[in-house]
């Protein structure tokens, strides 16, 4: 089960809602307790015993969190902190980057000594790892850091690590809070209905219109590989796919932080109109908020950050650029991706050191803005083509083609490679380009869908979920980032 | 986050013009987009695989008393409505062949519930041996076609006994409220929409196949088209002397040899969708023919001992039931190769016999 599987919207969160407003009625415990149990079902149809990798990491957590609260000594709180990193990373390590390393090193190791290669163990990759172990550390480390107190009791806690419209992709929330909205009775309001409705159906039109459509002709293009030298055809690909990771993951989020409205919680916002951005650092300023301000917090600040010289923080920016590719998933492929978007990061710093730069963006400052915003989106959309090509070949053929090296202009051959749905998948693009820059606009479009009177808020839901419904690929798409 | 000003009242109004919205704008669209495409053979090779539901539609508005043909493309190329008409006593009476290229019982059972709410005043059921083909045999991709373009036209009322018979798998295409919604729909929406914003950017609009496109049910084409299909000119003309004498020979020998020509009963769901049709309109008090149309006479010398027992066992039980007759024309000898489009199917000769003997039947039935 998952967000776009018709059981979630007519059996398990009509019933996780009612179980939480009838038989939690007014009490606290009682509906943390419904929640909880439901995040843990919602978790065994998604993922099955990898539950228990989920109940480690929360009694690991937990404990930690207490022992350094509650202890005196320096040594006993790095102790605990020693033993929740060590636990989650190694989580981490084993179901998500073992195989990895014996690849590479098999690789290595064939290349220089052509000696046997080492059995990978094919372990399948938990749903939601990388979310719920960053979220249960961060937990921990703010413990430690005395920057937060340690949850009043475990149900609470687990609840915040397991809660089910989150667990999954995110958002990476924080536990001070995930403890704020839940210290008081949780509350069913029309206006968090209405706010709750207006973002899983403009989730699930992102997801169902937009990305699995596009995605189409993102997998028609790289799987067949064929038509690469053409520019055309490479740069609709790595702008099919911006637009489908994009729709996909903000569309997951939404639906996420509905969902989780609904039930009276409140989630932090992800995405920020990413396609706005007018520089690198603006970029992840807007782009999966909640991650970028964990590694901000947890790893680029504890590296040295931007206070401790030029060279400490080009080195801080690298790791955690590198760390932060990694994260996403067991490739080399978005470790280069973390790279270029470190060397993205580091050159724009350079660059607005410049004078000749602060200059032209004090005479010509729009001008100068819409500059940036195309420099910033072309790189944007090349390093999409990373992120998205596993196959070494296909990838540097793509990315040379995209740069314009040994590449071509073939109307007839680019429309010859797409499927056979075309112009409607273009014209989907065109209406998600025009929504993105209303929604950079308005500040935000599904708030300001969420604010209109019941009649322009009917038509535009019953409209959308219509076109959702009817525009579904015949075979959905999973979500991209349930990989990671 | 934007906090939202709602109350109760505003909420349970947002809610009911979403759910109008959603009613209005998928009734609009599967009407105006998919629909008309369907029809066209746009979006399947045959306008006929989607006509049956709104032809019931016209069956059920004509005054006259309508004698509707049910089957496959032996239905289709077997019964020439305006010829039948001409032929039977009663003057207020409209033939009707709703015969569908490649079709099965088991799917031409879904309009079971439709056309017994139109009230029929006589069914020709087709059965002939290769209606007892067995469903294994048949194409998994043309089953689900025809279930989601079946679905696409039908309503609430459409539905009955019939969907317990589907085995699950088919069932999973059927649209439902609860298990996919609009999954017919979505199948076809896309590529209706391409469609015409092809049409429209390219400014070209392809004419309509003369033979695989049905007219508009909105056309004056329409009600005529019901009762008097298109027919291809005779296949077996197309052919020259060696060709002829190849398919005469050595193609009929070879088609007559494939489980279609070997009729099952058991563990056959052609069959059981059979029995549910004819019990349901004789419970129903709509009189049935069940017709054998006949085969070209080469394939039938060419029959095996007790080839065709499953299918003579079958009309036999089928008759038991109250109101059914059967009309088994595969066994006269009559029938010449010049009767023949191929070799199951009438051409216009063919066409003109079977045309008396329908209405003599007709005649019988009816009076």
């Amino acid at each position: 089960m998952d967000f776009v599987t018709p059981e979630y919207y007519f059996w398990f969160l009509p019933l996780v809602f009612l179980c939480t407003f009838v038989i939690g009625f007014r009490k606290r415990r009682r509906q943390i307790g419904i929640l909880l149990a439901s995040s843990y079902l919602f978790f065994c149809l998604a993922s099955g015993w990898h539950i228990i990798l989920l109940l480690i990491s929360t009694i690991v957590d937990w404990t930690s969190a207490n022992k350094i609260a509650f202890s005196d000594r320096k040594s006993t709180k790095t102790k605990w902190l020693r033993f929740s990193l060590i636990t989650n990373l190694g989580i981490l390590a084993t179901f998500k980057y073992l195989d990895f390393f014996i690849e590479s090193w098999n690789w290595t190791s064939l290349k220089l000594t052509g000696t046997p290669e080492l059995d990978t163990l094919g372990v399948a990759l938990p749903v939601g790892i990388s979310f719920y172990t960053f979220q249960t550390m961060s937990y921990t480390i703010d413990v430690y850091r005395n920057k937060n107190q340690p949850y009043d009791d475990f149900l609470s806690f687990a609840c915040y690590a397991a809660f089910f419209p989150q667990l999954v992709a995110g958002p990476i929330v924080r536990a001070d809070h995930f403890k704020a909205q839940i210290s008081t009775v949780l509350q069913p309001s029309s206006a968090k209905f209405r706010l709750g409705t207006t973002l899983i159906i403009y989730g699930l039109a992102k997801k169902l219109i937009v990305a699995d459509n596009v995605a189409l002709h993102v997998n028609t293009i790289f799987e067949n590989s064929s038509g690469l030298e053409n520019i055309g055809v490479v740069w609709w690909g790595a702008f099919a796919f911006g637009i489908q990771i994009y729709c996909d993951f903000s569309a997951y989020t939404d639906i996420a932080i509905g969902s989780s409205h609904l039930l009276g919680v409140e989630l932090p916002e992800n995405f920020d109109s990413p396609y706005a951005a007018t520089s690198p650092q603006d970029f992840w300023r807007r782009w999966h908020i909640s991650l970028s301000t964990w590694l901000r917090d947890y790893l680029y600040i504890p590296l040295g950050g931007s206070r401790n010289g030029y060279k400490t923080m080009l080195w801080a920016l690298m790791v955690t650029m590198l760390l932060g590719g990694l994260w996403h998933g067991a490739s080399w492929n978005f470790v280069l991706w973390g790279l270029m978007h470190g060397v993205l990061l580091i050159a724009h710093r350079g660059l607005i050191k410049l004078k000749v730069i602060g200059t032209l963006f004090d005479k010509i400052p729009r001008l100068s803005k819409i500059t940036g915003w195309m420099i910033t989106q072309y790189l944007i959309f090349l390093t999409w083509l990373v992120f998205r090509l596993e196959n070494t070949s296909v990838l540097f053929q793509s990315m040379k083609t995209y740069i314009g090296i040994d590449g071509y202009w073939n109307q007839k051959e680019f429309m010859e490679v797409l499927p056979e749905i075309k112009y409607l998948t273009f014209a989907i693009a065109i209406i998600f380009v025009m929504g993105h820059f209303l929604s950079w606009k308005v500040g935000g479009l599904k708030y300001w869908i969420a604010r209109q009177n019941s009649i322009i808020w009917g038509v535009i839901i019953g409209s959308m979920l219509t076109l959702a419904l009817f525009l579904r690929p015949a075979e959905t798409v999973d979500f991209i980032y349930f990989r990671f | 986050m934007t906090r939202i000003q709602s109350n109760n009242s505003q909420l349970f109004t947002s809610i009911i013009f979403g759910i109008l919205t959603l009613l209005i704008a998928s009734q609009t669209l599967s009407q105006y987009i998919i629909q008309p495409l369907a029809y066209d053979a746009s979006l399947a090779r045959s306008g006929r695989y989607s006509f049956s539901f709104e032809a019931w539609e016209t069956i059920g508005l004509d005054e006259n008393r309508a004698v509707v043909g049910i089957g496959t493309s032996l239905t289709q190329y077997a019964i020439s409505g305006s010829c039948v008409e001409n032929n039977i006593n009663q003057n207020n009476t409209h033939v009707y062949n709703l015969g569908v290229p490649g079709s099965l019982p088991y799917i031409e059972m879904m309009q079971t519930t439709t056309a017994i709410n139109h009230n029929p005043s006589l069914i020709l059921l087709e059965l002939n041996p290769i209606n007892l083909y067995p469903l294994e045999y048949a194409s998994s991709e043309y089953i689900e076609m025809r279930i989601k373009l079946n679905s696409l036209f039908m309503d609430s009322n459409d539905y009955g006994d019939w969907v317990e018979l589907l085995r699950e798998q088919d069932k999973e295409n059927l649209d439902g409220i609860l298990r996919n919604p609009f999954a017919s729909e979505s199948t076809y929406f896309n590529t209706a929409l391409e469609q015409e914003l092809g049409s429209f950017l390219m400014n070209e609009t392809a004419p309509r196949h003369w033979y695989l496109s049905t007219p508009s049910p909105q056309s004056t084409d329409w009600t005529n088209y019901l009762r008097n299909p298109v027919w291809l000119p005779r296949y077996l003309d197309s052919l020259n002397e060696s060709e002829l004498i190849e398919y005469e020979s050595e193609t009929i020998a070879k088609e007559i040899k494939r489980p279609r020509y070997n009729p099952l009963i058991e563990t056959n769901a052609n069959y059981e969708a059979l029995v549910y049709m004819v019990s349901a309109f004789s419970s129903n008090e709509i009189p049935v023919i069940l017709v054998s149309y006949p085969i070209h006479p080469n394939a039938k010398s060419l029959l095996l001992d007790g080839q065709f027992d499953a299918h003579n066992m079958t009309i036999e039980k089928l008759t038991e039931f109250e109101r059914v007759s059967s009309l088994n024309l595969i066994w006269e000898d009559s029938w010449t190769p010049s009767d023949f489009y191929d070799i199951e199917h009438l051409d216009v000769l063919g066409r003109e016999k079977i045309c008396s003997k329908l209405a003599f039947e007709i005649n019988q039935t009816l009076s």
